[in-house]
């Protein structure tokens, strides 16, 4: 047993031994007072979620107000809590429709601007839900004929790299998304670790682990269901062999994982997310080719900048792609700058900046979920505006000419 | 040198041999024939003592014999280990012996009324003096120096430990410190309980002990004070054991661990006292600047004289950083409520009961000081008038339950406390004959020479080679001054009636903003003071004028009287109350501690002192942190590490000084656990100070006297300049209606 050095400074001293110490590290809960103000100011470290307070001239307001209109204005969602977000954002600098990129908002707009820009928001809207009810009706001629396309609303949550937060992310989308119960989480990545961010155990024994998951015949049967409810189909734990072989039958069958997903008992309202392994692999191409939309995750630092130019290039042609910042320290004045630099690039591809938060992370050892089930975490709030915006997204379907090829 | 070493070695390792050899001797034979050997041996010293004291000299054989001891007493002194302490204790008892037997037999035949008048005053100063050197010696000249002991069985056989924290009239912000600290105590957590013990029934105090999880105890009046407190909450608590710590007195987490062991060792053991180490200067080292160099006033009683009263089993409590079995304080009645000093007296008590108390002189709690001296005087009023009463009601000499070494350690605690008249003696005896010509000392000058500087010089040189590391010498004479007047009244009122009231001196706490001289206070002093200077200015006058006759008579007392105006020119600069700067002492430590700058910068440095709301530290050359940037302290204990959000407050060169922002409770408890709760806080700077020489603690007391009467004559011009300045203003207003009048 290692002796901590302030008792064996203080027993040698006095010519004693200090083996039989007994060190006690018990930290009893503290019921700590409210906070003063509503915003933490930056000073306290509690929670790194601080939004950029601490210089009042930053063009950009504070993180979890980075959502594009769309939200603002979509009065027809289906979640009522939503309502109260909305208000303080309209008072923010308002935001064009979402097709243009978002460069500078000014910090007060006149009241016929905003007007004129609710307008086009709102014919936007309903040219999108025409065209929607269009390719809804062209989708299910389509879907009667061939089986290979699922009527349920599909996103591929992918990254370059690794270590950016992807299934982290992926997970608390699902959450976030199952309001009905209606989202499932398909792991694509071999990592299997999926399935932990949503509390699901591994098998217990070796065949059924086998059976369990992509590896498996039934998919509808393997789904389980995980923290808030959320049902996932996890890798499996596939031996070495079964997992090169699931690997080439993708390579030699390019529609292997829609026609997967047209099998499963899915309708209109499920939506799937599918977490795909970092780098540009087969999976990646497959869950592109089936989704309806694609979330790139990415970190606020150098490297993640250095690979945009290859998300771009595989988001080319593609459209419904949007980004995610994840960990984002705002305590770090590289971060600020680096988030700058990124939202300048992305403009309003970027659905949502996550701000880092060490319980997520800790919080996996131990079985909590944050993002999923913790009301006050900052993070948990953003992602939950992130999916409002991915939901909107999926019901304006400008995506039919994927399907239709 | 290292061969004389060497040779010191081996001749000490053969004289042990020899020493080992006549005890195993001696073990070996039957039980009467070493009755009959002590009682021989005990004869026998008996004769020689009385010999050598009462042997009268002459002039010249008196100095012979007194300059060969004083010889053999400069050599001794320097050797290391336990028999050279017994030799120059043997020495110095010769000599005082010596001139005690002499002065009471040969120098007492007074003419006069006021020569007797004084001569009997000096003569029963002189005794009490003696008593006191001589309990003394036998009170520290073996201290036990117990070891720690750890637990040795496995936390689950551990006893429970109730930990009170009785508070009245402190603020949160200081008793928070105890609090967290005693939550961190390293004890398996199901066995230890922290009970705050609120006499002043304050709201917050409860909304702070919910919200940390500590209990927190009331009671619905506040009799016999914080006895009554404590008293109260063993009524409701269960603990096998009971630690005690005063509000301000925060304990390392190594607390119960390393006293708990003696108890479960030796399990008539009932009380085990720690030192009171405090982190901030007390009065007179704040305002005579010695902190840290020259031994506080507490040093030698938590340093010594409890250490000495161990090994006699007469260790006493001291009212907090102890640790109590609950079974022996509820047999003696809980803490005793009859005197002021309710924890000397439970104490003995415990003794009484047949129970043994002992004493580990390693700090492991630290508080705060006195901060004003008047603050300081009513406390050591208080516990001179306890101890007074104690004496009166509970006297340790009679009675049963206790042994002897027992009775005479706390015979000594108490007759310390009486030092207040003969000090005042002391410090007014040469007067006698400078003002008066009173003949209190009927011995020729010289002969007094031989008999009195030995013992005085001897008495010195054993307490410092005995005190040394925790007192410098002369200091003792000026503690004892500046309490001498006020103590002085208690302690004979106790004595006459120990149920009379106190003597308030109204203290003047909290921050003194600016340097102030305390002349209501100091005013015992300043008339000391003007006594001796006039004495002096006599005995000059006597010697321009007198006859050579009485020169040397004059010379002797002028010379005591110049150590009195310096001895009471220390006391006057006592008076003299510094600026406090800072609200909340500092506890000077030296951690390791990481910077984090809001950039991503991180630098290693070290601190130099901290406490709850800030730190000071020191950052390598050349790192550039300007004042009001954010940072990020990180401290470390061993493998744990916890960050802290700051900011820089000032900076001086690599010197920096930070202020925390807003710490939640749980920050708030890290950082305690982190800093003031590190076993080894206080123990680093025990016991440290500089080892006493006597010319140069002469010096040093010299110098601040000398000081002390310069403050005084500044302070007295600053008086008196503002009240011409007040005196000439009515004139200047009068001229001025004048003026209009016209």
């Amino acid at each position: 047993m290692k002796i901590a050095d302030d008792i064996a400074g203080l027993l040698g001293r006095f010519g004693a031994s200090a083996t039989g110490y007994l060190e006690v590290d018990h930290r009893p809960d503290y019921k700590e007072p409210p906070p003063a103000a509503a915003t933490p100011p930056a000073a306290t470290l509690e929670t790194h979620a601080a939004p950029v307070q601490a210089e009042p001239a930053a063009p950009v307001p504070p993180a979890e107000k980075v959502v594009p209109t769309p939200l603002s204005v979509a009065v027809n969602n289906t979640r009522p809590a939503k309502a109260e977000r909305v208000e303080p954002r309209i008072d923010d600098a308002s935001r064009p429709a979402a097709a243009e990129p978002v460069q500078s908002p000014t910090a007060s707009v006149a009241p016929s601007m905003l007007r004129s820009l609710l307008m086009e928001a709102a014919l936007a809207r309903q040219v999108a839900a025409r065209a929607h009810e269009e390719a809804a009706a062209a989708h299910q001629s389509l879907a009667d004929g061939l089986s290979l396309f699922t009527p349920a609303r599909v996103v591929a949550v992918v990254s370059m790299k690794g270590g950016v937060g992807k299934t982290t992310i992926c997970a608390a989308l699902a959450g976030a998304l199952n309001c009905d119960g209606r989202a499932l989480a398909i792991d694509l990545d071999p990592q299997d670790a999926l399935r932990h961010h949503l509390g699901v155990e591994s098998e217990p024994d070796a065949e059924a682990a086998a059976d369990a998951g992509l590896a498996g015949k039934d998919w509808d049967a393997s789904l389980r269901v995980g923290a808030g409810g959320t049902r996932v189909l996890p890798y499996g734990a596939m031996p070495v062999q079964a997992r090169r072989a699931l690997e080439r039958r993708l390579e030699e069958e390019p529609q292997w994982l829609a026609r997967q997903l047209a099998r499963m008992n899915l309708n209109a309202d499920d939506v799937v997310l599918l977490d795909t392994p970092p780098g540009h692999t087969s999976y990646l191409e497959q869950a592109l080719d089936a989704a309806d939309q694609a979330i790139a995750v990415i970190t606020p630092d150098a490297a993640s900048f250095m690979v945009l130019e290859q998300i771009e290039r595989l988001f080319e042609g593609r459209p419904g792609c949007s980004y995610v910042v994840n960990q984002f320290d705002a305590s770090r004045t590289f971060c600020q700058d680096m988030l700058e630099v990124l939202k300048q690039r992305l403009g309003a591809r970027l659905l949502g900046v996550v701000p880092l938060d060490h319980a997520v992370s800790e919080g996996l050892a131990f079985g909590d979920y944050p993002l999923l089930e913790d009301g006050d975490s900052p993070a948990r709030q953003e992602i939950l505006a992130i999916g409002d915006a991915v939901a909107a997204h999926l019901q304006a379907p400008t995506l039919a000419g994927r399907r239709s090829s | 040198m290292s061969g004389s070493g060497t040779q010191q070695a081996a001749s000490s390792g053969r004289l042990q041999h020899w020493a080992q050899a006549i005890t195993d001797r001696v073990e070996g034979m039957s039980k009467h024939a070493r009755h009959a050997l002590q009682a021989g041996a005990l004869l026998l010293s008996a004769l020689l003592v009385l010999l050598t004291v009462t042997v009268p000299f002459d002039f010249h054989s008196q100095c012979i014999f007194a300059a060969g001891c004083f010889i053999v007493a400069l050599i001794v002194r320097r050797q290391a280990g336990r028999f050279p302490v017994m030799l120059l204790i043997g020495l110095s008892l010769t000599a005082s012996l010596r001139y005690m037997y002499w002065r009471v037999t040969s120098t007492l035949g007074f003419e006069s009324w006021m020569d007797a008048m004084f001569g009997y005053g000096l003569v029963a100063a002189e005794l009490y003096a003696l008593a006191v050197l001589v309990l003394g010696y036998l009170q520290t000249a073996w201290p036990l120096r117990r070891q720690p002991l750890l637990m040795n069985a496995p936390p689950s056989a551990w006893p429970t430990v109730d930990v009170f924290i009785p508070s009245y009239n402190e603020a949160l912000d200081i008793v928070k410190l105890t609090i967290f600290a005693a939550q961190a105590i390293d004890w398996p957590q199901d066995k230890l309980r922290v009970h705050v013990l609120d006499d002043g029934r304050r709201e917050e105090f409860r909304t702070f002990c919910d919200s940390i999880g500590v209990n927190y105890l009331v009671r619905d009046n506040n009799r016999h004070a914080k006895a009554g407190n404590l008293n109260a909450a063993l009524k409701v608590t269960d603990g096998e054991f009971v630690a005690f710590f005063d509000a301000d007195h925060v304990p390392t987490r190594s607390f119960l661990q390393i006293c708990v062991g003696w108890f479960i060792k030796d399990p008539k053991l009932a009380m085990l006292q720690t030192p009171h180490f405090f982190f901030s200067p007390d009065p007179f080292e704040k305002n005579l600047n010695t902190f840290r160099s020259v031994p506080n006033e507490g040093e030698l009683f938590y340093g010594l004289v409890q250490d000495g009263n161990d090994l006699w089993n007469a260790t006493f409590f001291c009212g907090s950083c102890a640790v109590m079995r609950r079974s022996a304080l509820m047999e003696v009645g809980g803490v005793a409520v009859e005197t002021v000093t309710e924890d000397a007296h439970t104490a003995l008590k415990l003794n009484r009961a047949g129970y043994n108390t002992a004493y580990l002189a390693i700090p492991q709690a630290a508080g705060l000081a006195t901060e004003s001296l008047s603050r300081h005087i009513s406390q050591r009023i208080r516990w001179a008038r306890g101890m007074a009463q104690i004496f009166r009601i509970d006297n340790p000499l009679g009675g049963k339950g206790l042994r002897l070494g027992q009775r005479l350690c706390y015979l000594n605690a108490m007759l310390h406390f009486f030092y207040g008249l003969p000090r005042l003696v002391f410090l007014t005896a040469p007067l006698a004959y400078l003002f008066f010509g009173a003949q209190i000392f009927h011995a020729t000058a010289l002969m007094i020479t031989a008999y009195a500087l030995p013992h005085i010089l001897h008495a010195s040189l054993t307490n410092s080679r005995i005190q040394g590391r925790f007192r410098h010498s002369f200091w003792n004479e000026v503690y004892e001054t500046v309490l001498a007047w006020y103590i002085m009244g208690p302690t004979l009122m106790a004595l006459v009636d120990p149920k009379f009231g106190g003597f308030n001196v109204t203290d003047k706490g909290g921050i003194i903003d600016k340097k102030f001289f305390d002349w209501r206070l100091a005013r015992p002093y300043i008339v000391l003071l003007t006594l001796n200077l006039a004495g002096i200015a006599f005995g000059v006058w006597q010697l321009a004028l007198g006859d050579a006759h009485a020169r040397t008579t004059i010379l002797i007392n002028m010379a005591w009287t110049l150590y009195n105006i310096i001895i009471s020119g220390a006391s006057v600069a006592v008076a003299s109350e510094t600026r406090q700067v800072r609200s909340e002492p500092r506890v000077a430590a030296e951690l390791p501690v990481r910077i984090t700058l809001e950039d991503g910068r991180i630098v290693d440095g070290t601190t130099q002192d901290f406490s709850q709301k800030g730190l000071g530290f020191r950052v390598p050359e050349g790192v550039e942190i300007a004042p009001g940037t954010r940072i990020e302290v990180t401290l470390f204990r061993n493998q744990q590490e916890s960050a802290f959000p700051a900011t820089v407050m000032f900076r001086r060169g690599s010197l920096l000084g930070a202020q925390f922002g807003r710490l939640s409770l749980g920050q708030q408890s890290e950082l305690v656990r982190l800093t003031f709760s590190r076993a080894d806080i206080w123990a680093s700077t025990w016991g440290s100070g500089q080892v006493d020489t006597p010319l140069v603690a002469l010096r040093e007391v010299a110098a601040i006297g000398m000081r002390g009467i310069g403050e005084l004559g500044r302070a007295t011009l600053l008086e008196l300049q503002a009240l011409l300045v007040a005196r000439r203003r009515p004139s200047q207003a009068f001229e001025k209606s004048m003026e209009q009048q016209r």
